[in-house]
């Protein structure tokens, strides 16, 4: 490489060969072709993207900014102060709603029982990460969403 | 647009056949309800079937599956190809005739006249496909360069299938679908899983910006050949995009308008109605202003609302929707209504899938499919112009972590994880009163232990892996699963240090 990827570009790099295609594309495809739309995803146009990598990192991340060089795009559509504000993401507050509306609905899916019989999982990782999240001395909204998704999955199909 | 589905090589009567591939098809209709097309040539033993979602050329003429002018190809498609205007009239002029407007059509000409991979770097798009080569007997299958479009193979005694999502194999004979437990392992860690592997035995998905080739030898010899790169991400990062940028930063922002404006407004054309996704975020406002700036009428925008302090980007969407001039739709969701959406997450992933945005994902879809059959979406902006947060986290701590002498880094390594992340949230809770506002933490144990899981790390690909890892110890955690090589582990991925 004529300018070796730093730290922060080997991560990027990661993301673009994993994370985007098998989650953010996958999430994407299937949210949208459920209910009949085609969504298109014009930064991923591959010649933006080999746009993206010509550039020198120092117009990504500059003065603090992150996306500088996006940002001053958008800046000649619409003002700073629109889009000055802390990342949010497409989030839903998860952790909590396991310990409220949704938590007989997982008891039943983490049921002991219910993960020995099936025989995918090992049941004590599950039930100590359960006890703990809804005992509130550990957030583990992320992980218990992966075993809730896998046997909400295997209930459904096998 | 559209769900494909082939086999090859099938046997038995034409009407089994053809009920067979319309069975894989049918089970795809939601990804495209408008048609329902099948085309075999029983004596090679192939079969393609198509779910269309028509957006170009609504007429029998964009239907599929479609054989090229000359006969030789016949290709079921799903994605578009938003550059086939120009390669139409390149076409042309070297004696194409066209019957239609699609850009299938175009697709297929453009295969015919140069071959499938220089076709394929031809292609400005997303596409997943599967095509039969008449000439030389063989099936060819390609997806997109970046892997917008899904695409699921196997071998099944002997026969090859194909489909854009799993449901189309189920039901099917000599199909037994048994769970790889090795790719259970990867998806604990990643919360989906990733190419090529797949929650079954027997069937993988296609890399993204592959091709694949097979012959009735291969199958024969019961083997699938390996799918080679038409064009790599790594080569893309690795190359600098064929070059580094030289201008200034004022150029580089003018540059980067004028390729993003081309790739906005390609993807403007469709013969039905059209908007985009607005959270009022950087990616998705950048999107709907270039798109604005090139329309005549306001463009549509679509945002979901959430009754939630923390959570609502539904205020900043309308805000920037308001300024830019599009026509806005908005839909507060309560909390109760998002989460009526959970049972039918399993039908829509049909293969297990754990990123929790994919409910207002869902949500704005469906508000979208309201009033629209495409949507713009501001995929890609945070992985190509660095906006993770983790990237920057992750390598400030890595450095001052590394900074440490080998003795020192194992002893703060041994003195964060002396005690439990619930015996450090107790400890912070003391001292916390005492500090200054910009000091306080949430879940400071969860930030002590992950520190010290990144203390023994040596590589970028290292830390990466342990900052996007749900579940540290996957393969111990699912019983009988060795974990998997995958694109961030696998040493013939990395970039070269």
């Amino acid at each position: 490489m004529s300018d070796a990827a730093s730290f922060p570009e080997k991560m990027m790099y990661l993301d673009l060969v994993s994370y985007l295609p098998d989650d953010i594309l996958t999430k994407v495809d299937r949210a949208s072709m459920g209910v009949g739309l085609e969504a298109r995803v014009p930064l991923l146009d591959h010649r933006v993207v080999e746009f993206a990598w010509s550039l020198p990192h120092s117009l990504k991340v500059r003065g603090g900014d992150s996306k500088w060089i996006l940002r001053k795009v958008l800046e000649k559509h619409v003002p700073r102060h629109f889009h000055e504000r802390p990342k949010m993401g497409f989030g839903i507050p998860l952790g909590e709603w396991l310990r409220g509306d949704l938590r007989d609905w997982a008891e039943d899916l983490l049921d002991e029982g219910r993960l020995h019989r099936e025989g995918y999982l090992r049941p004590e990782p599950v039930r100590e990460c359960w006890r703990q999240h809804l005992e509130g001395s550990g957030d583990y909204g992320y992980q218990l969403w992966d075993v809730l998704m896998f046997q909400a999955w295997l209930q459904h199909w096998a | 647009m559209c769900g494909i589905a082939a086999i090859f090589h099938g046997s038995g009567s034409e009407a089994a056949f053809l009920a067979e591939i319309d069975g894989m098809v049918s089970r795809l209709r939601h990804r495209g309800p408008d048609a329902r097309g099948t085309w075999t040539d029983a004596a090679a033993g192939v079969a393609l079937g198509h779910a269309r979602l028509s957006i170009l050329d609504l007429s029998e003429a964009g239907s599929q599956p479609m054989v090229s002018g000359c006969g030789r190809w016949a290709i079921s498609y799903n994605g578009e190809v938003y550059n086939f205007a120009d390669l139409k009239k390149e076409l042309a002029e070297r004696g194409h005739a066209f019957r239609g407007n699609s850009d299938t059509e175009v697709a297929l000409a453009a295969i015919a006249e140069w071959g499938v991979e220089k076709a394929l770097g031809r292609f400005v798009g997303m596409f997943a496909f599967a095509l039969w080569d008449r000439q030389e007997r063989r099936l060819w299958l390609g997806r997109d360069r970046l892997g917008i479009k899904p695409l699921y193979y196997g071998l099944f005694g002997g026969r090859l299938l194909v489909a854009s999502e799993l449901k189309a194999f189920r039901g099917l004979p000599g199909v037994d679908l048994a769970i790889n437990r090795d790719a259970l392992a990867a998806f604990f860690r990643h919360n989906c899983i990733p190419a090529p592997h797949c929650v079954y035995e027997n069937l993988h998905k296609l890399r993204p910006g592959h091709l694949l080739c097979i012959n009735r030898e291969d199958l024969d010899n019961r083997q699938v050949p390996d799918s080679r790169p038409f064009w790599s991400a790594r080569d893309a990062v690795a190359t600098r995009g064929g070059g580094v940028f030289t201008g200034g930063p004022e150029q580089a922002v003018e540059a980067l308008e004028e390729v993003l404006s081309e790739a906005v407004g390609c993807r403007m054309i469709a013969d039905v109605p059209l908007g985009a996704f607005l959270s009022g975020g950087i990616d998705s406002s950048t999107v709907a202003a270039l798109m604005q700036a090139q329309s005549g009428r306001p463009v549509k925008t679509f945002s979901i609302g959430f009754d939630r302090e923390g959570y609502n980007e539904a205020t900043h969407a309308a805000a920037v929707a308001r300024h830019l001039g599009t026509e806005h739709s908005e839909l507060y969701v309560t909390e109760q209504e998002a989460q009526a959406v959970i049972p039918e997450l399993p039908v829509c992933y049909d293969e297990p899938f754990a990123d929790s945005s994919q409910i207002p994902t869902l949500l704005v879809s469906r508000l979208a499919r309201r009033e629209v059959t495409v949507a713009l979406s501001g995929d890609g902006g945070d992985e190509l112009f660095c906006g993770y947060n983790r990237y920057h986290a992750g390598w400030k701590a890595w450095q001052r972590l590394r900074s440490l002498p080998g003795p020192g880094r194992r002893l703060l390594q041994g003195l964060l994880t002396s005690r439990s992340p619930e015996q450090w949230d107790r400890l912070y809770a003391r001292v916390e009163p005492a500090l200054p506002e910009s000091l306080r933490l949430r879940l400071p144990g969860n930030k002590a232990h992950k520190m010290a899981a990144l203390l023994p790390l040596s590589t970028p690909q290292e830390v990466y892996r342990s900052l996007v890892s749900h579940w540290k110890d996957p393969a111990a955690f699912v019983i009988g699963a060795n974990e998997p090589l995958t694109n961030v582990t696998d040493p013939a991925m990395q970039l070269d240090e």
